[in-house]
C-alpha cells in the first residue's frame, strides 16, 4: 500500500516538474538567459527585421455538425480573402480557425482561446446569433474586435459592444423589406408565419409580425422544432384561413422542402416565402414543381451575381473548388474589413488590438467588394444595408429587381 | 361556450364549430396516415416481445436504416425513370430495397446483439439494444452525413395528383401510405393465421419450451419474426420519406418510441393490438396537433399511454398475464 502511494507521489512530482519546464517561454527567459533583454531591443532599429511579427486573424464559426457546411463556406471564403490580401500587400497574415459548433458554450471556449493568443488582432465571427451573444462580453473585455459575417439578431447591436461589428443587415431590416414586399408588391392580406424556435427564426418572425400588422395585414403564427417534418397541422390551418403568403423562417433545407411539398399537395395555391435558409438549391431540387415561384429573402446576394467579386469567385474556384452560397459574401466582407484595418494600423506603426478596433470602427469603404458602401453607425451596425430578394424559377434562383 | 373552450385550448377567439368541422376531414386523413406508419412500427415491437419478451429498442433505428436505403435507391432510380421505368415501378422498387435492407439489418442485429444473450438476465439484451441503436445512428451519420436529406417526392409524385373527397384534398402519397399498410397488414394476418411458420410463431409466443418439444425450430422462428418486423419497419420508413420528405439519422428515436407506445397501448405481444394501437395513436396525435397545438405533438402520445395503462394495464386488447406457479 505504502509503495503505491510513493509511486503516485513520484508521478505527481514528475508531472509538476514537466509542467513547469513546458511553461511559457516568457517566464523562463529572465531566469535562464539574463542577456536576452538587450537582444530583443535591437529589431526596432531595423523595421524590416520586425516584419516576421506574426499577424493572425481568427475565425470562429460552426465547422462541424448539421450546420457545418455554412461555417466551412465562411472559413473557405475568409481564407481566399486573406490569400488575395497577402498577395496584394506582401504581408503574411495567417487565418486561425475555431469551431463553435453553433453552441454558445463552445463559442466562449474558442473566444477565450483567441483572446489568449496575442498574435490575433481581429476575429471574424461568430456566425450564429446565439453564439455572437455569448461571446460579446469576452471580446469586449479583451478589446478584441470581432466582425460577424452572419449574425443577424437585432439585439446584438442594440446597444451592442465596442468590439462587435456587423457589416451585414439585421433581422428587422429583413422584416421590413419582406413585409413591405409582401403587402405592397404581392398584395398579401393574410400571412402565415412559421418559426423554427431558433434565435434567428423567432427574431425574424417577431419582426415580420410587427411590420405586417402595422401595414394592415392579418397574421397567423405557429412554431416548430428544427427536426419537425410533419406539417399537417400547419397545412390544415393555412388552408382553413385562406392565407395569401406562407413564410417559413427555417434554416434546414429538408424542412423547407417538406412544407413546400405538403402545402402544394394538399391544394395550397398562395405564395411560399422563405428566409435565408431557402437560398439553397438543396431544397429546391427534391421539391419538384412545389418550389416554383417561391420567394427567398437573403441578407447577402450570391457572390456570382456581384461583379465586384469576380476575382474572389475565380480564386475560390481555383483554391477550394467547392460550391458556395450567400454566407460566403458576408465572410469575405468581414475579413476584408479586418485586414484593411490591420493594414492601416501597421502603416501607422501601431499594431495593437486597440488600434485595430478603432480602425475597424472608422471603416469607410466607398465601394466594398460586395458593391455597396460600408461604414458603421450606432451600435456598430452598418449604415444603410439592403436585403436581397430572389425567386425560384425552373429550379434556379432569379434575382428580383423591384 | 365555443369561445371559452377556444381560449382554453389556445385557439384564435373567432374559432367556432364551423372551423372545427372544416378541418375535421383533413385531420382524419392525416390521422389515418400517421396511424398506418405507427402501426407498421408497432407490429415489429409487438411480435418480438411476444416471442422473446424483449423490447427491441433498436427497432426505430432499423426503420431509419430502411428509410435511408429507400432514399439511396430513389436517388439512383429517379433520374432513370422514363418510359420503361414508370413511377409506380420506381416506388415498388425502392420499397423492396428499403424492406430488404431493413430486413437484413434486423436479422443481423438479432444474430449478433441478441442471440448470444438469449440466456442472460433480461437486462442484458435491453442494454445491447440501446447500444445497437447508437451504432446504427452513428453508422448512418458517418456514411450519409448528419445533414437531413430529402426524398425527391416533389419530382416523384406530381403535387397535383390525388383525389378530392368532398372538401379534402387527399394526395396520392397519403393514399399510398394507407393502401400499402392495408396490404401489408392483410398479408401479415394471412401469414400468421394460415401458414406453418405463422403457426410456429404463435406456438413459440405461447410457450417457447413446449413449442421446442413439439419440434418447432425456435431459432428459425425468432429469425423470421425479426425479419418480418424489420420488413414492415422498412416499408414504413419509405412511406414516411415519401410523405414527409426529410430524413435524418436521428429520426428513428422518436418514431421508435411512438411505435413502442402504440404497441403497449394495444397490448404488447398482440398483433391486432399493435394495429389498433398505432391507428389510435396516429389519430390522437393528428387531432391534438390541429386542435390543440403542434408543440404538444409528442407529449400527447405519452399522455395517452399513461391514461390507457392506468385504466387497462395490459393494453386495450391485451390479456392480463397469468403467473404460472
Amino acid at each position: 500500500m505504502r509503495k503505491r502511494y510513493r509511486i503516485l507521489a513520484e508521478l505527481v512530482a514528475l508531472t509538476l516538474v514537466l509542467a513547469a519546464c513546458a511553461g511559457p517561454a516568457t517566464t523562463q527567459a529572465p531566469t535562464s538567459e539574463p542577456t536576452a533583454p538587450p537582444a530583443t531591443e535591437e529589431p526596432t532599429a531595423e523595421p524590416t527585421e520586425a516584419e516576421p511579427t506574426t499577424i493572425k486573424i481568427g475565425i470562429v464559426t460552426v465547422l462541424t455538425g448539421g450546420a457545418g457546411f455554412l461555417g466551412i463556406e465562411q472559413r473557405n471564403m475568409a481564407k481566399v480573402t486573406v490569400d488575395l490580401f497577402n498577395e496584394e500587400t506582401g504581408l503574411n497574415v495567417e487565418l486561425v480557425e475555431g469551431d463553435d459548433m453553433l453552441s454558445p458554450d463552445e463559442g466562449k471556449i474558442v473566444a477565450d482561446r483567441f483572446v489568449a493568443d496575442p498574435d490575433i488582432y481581429a476575429v471574424i465571427g461568430p456566425a450564429g446569433s446565439q453564439v455572437c451573444e455569448s461571446t460579446q462580453p469576452i471580446f469586449e473585455e479583451a478589446g478584441l474586435a470581432h466582425i460577424t459575417p452572419s449574425c443577424t439578431d437585432v439585439s446584438l447591436t442594440d446597444p451592442g459592444t465596442a468590439t462587435f461589428f456587423r457589416p451585414i443587415p439585421k433581422d428587422d431590416d429583413q422584416a421590413k423589406t419582406d413585409a413591405t414586399f409582401m403587402v405592397e408588391n404581392l398584395g398579401a392580406g393574410s400571412v402565415f408565419l412559421l418559426d423554427d424556435q431558433s434565435s434567428y427564426g423567432v427574431g425574424l418572425t417577431d419582426g415580420l409580425e410587427q411590420e405586417l400588422t402595422a401595414l394592415g395585414a392579418t397574421v397567423e403564427r405557429d412554431s416548430v422544432t428544427p427536426e419537425e417534418t410533419d406539417f399537417s397541422s400547419v397545412v390544415t390551418a393555412v388552408l382553413g384561413a385562406e392565407t395569401d403568403v406562407v413564410f417559413i423562417a427555417s434554416q434546414i433545407a429538408g424542412q423547407i422542402t417538406a412544407l413546400a411539398v405538403q402545402l402544394r399537395e394538399q391544394g395550397y395555391e398562395g405564395i411560399y416565402f422563405t428566409g435565408d435558409g431557402g437560398f439553397d438549391l438543396t431544397w429546391v431540387e427534391p421539391s419538384g414543381d412545389a418550389a416554383n415561384g417561391t420567394y427567398v429573402s437573403t441578407f447577402a446576394p450570391d457572390p456570382h451575381d456581384i461583379p465586384q467579386m469576380e476575382e474572389f469567385v475565380a480564386r475560390f474556384q481555383e483554391e477550394i473548388d467547392d460550391k458556395f452560397g450567400p454566407f460566403a459574401a458576408g465572410s469575405a466582407l468581414a475579413t476584408r474589413i479586418a485586414l484593411e484595418a490591420v493594414q492601416r494600423c501597421l502603416e501607422a506603426g501601431d499594431l495593437s488590438r486597440a488600434c485595430v478596433r478603432n480602425e475597424v470602427a472608422a471603416t469607410n469603404m466607398e465601394e466594398s467588394i460586395l458593391g455597396f458602401p460600408v461604414s458603421f453607425g450606432p451600435g456598430n451596425q452598418i449604415e444603410g444595408s439592403e436585403f436581397t430578394l430572389y425567386q425560384v424559377e425552373d429550379g434556379k434562383f432569379a434575382l428580383v429587381t423591384e | 361556450m365555443t369561445e371559452f373552450s377556444a381560449s382554453v385550448f389556445g385557439l384564435p377567439s373567432n374559432y367556432g364549430m364551423e372551423q372545427f368541422l372544416a378541418q375535421l376531414p383533413q385531420t382524419l386523413v392525416n390521422g389515418l396516415t400517421l396511424g398506418s406508419v405507427y402501426a407498421l412500427l408497432a407490429l415489429g415491437y409487438s411480435m418480438v416481445y411476444g416471442i422473446l419478451k424483449l423490447l427491441n429498442f433498436a427497432h426505430g433505428d432499423v426503420y431509419m436504416v430502411g428509410t435511408y436505403f429507400g432514399y439511396a435507391a430513389l436517388v439512383i432510380l429517379l433520374p432513370l425513370s422514363g418510359a420503361w421505368l414508370s413511377i409506380p415501378v420506381v416506388i415498388v422498387l425502392i420499397m423492396l430495397v428499403a424492406m430488404g435492407g431493413a430486413g437484413l439489418v434486423g436479422v443481423a442485429v438479432e444474430r449478433f446483439a441478441y442471440r448470444p444473450l438469449r440466456n442472460a438476465p433480461r437486462l442484458a439484451p435491453l442494454i445491447s439494444a440501446l447500444g445497437v441503436s447508437f451504432v446504427l445512428q452513428n453508422l448512418v451519420q458517418l456514411i450519409a452525413g448528419a445533414r437531413p436529406h430529402s426524398y425527391g417526392s416533389g419530382t416523384l409524385i406530381p403535387t397535383a395528383s390525388g383525389v378530392n373527397l368532398g372538401d379534402v384534398r387527399v394526395h396520392t402519397s397519403r393514399l399510398l401510405v394507407i393502401g400499402t399498410t392495408l396490404i401489408l397488414m392483410l398479408a401479415l394476418t394471412y401469414f400468421v393465421r394460415h401458414t406453418r411458420v405463422g403457426r410456429a410463431m404463435r406456438a413459440v409466443a405461447l410457450d417457447r419450451d413446449a413449442a421446442a418439444m413439439m419440434g418447432v425450430d425456435v431459432d428459425q422462428v425468432i429469425v423470421v419474426t425479426f425479419l418480418i418486423g424489420s420488413l414492415l419497419a422498412g416499408a414504413g420508413g419509405v412511406l414516411v420519406g415519401i410523405v414527409f420528405l426529410a430524413v435524418r439519422p436521428t429520426m428513428g428515436f422518436i418514431a421508435g418510441l411512438k411505435g413502442f407506445t402504440s404497441a403497449v397501448i394495444g397490448g404488447i405481444g398482440n398483433i391486432p393490438g399493435a394495429m389498433l394501437g398505432g391507428l389510435l395513436l396516429g389519430m390522437a396525435e393528428s387531432f391534438a396537433t390541429v386542435y390543440i397545438s403542434v408543440t404538444f405533438k409528442d407529449a400527447i402520445a405519452f399522455i395517452i399511454l399513461v391514461i390507457v395503462l392506468l385504466v387497462r394495464p395490459s393494453g386495450l386488447l391485451g390479456r392480463p398475464i397469468q403467473q404460472k406457479v
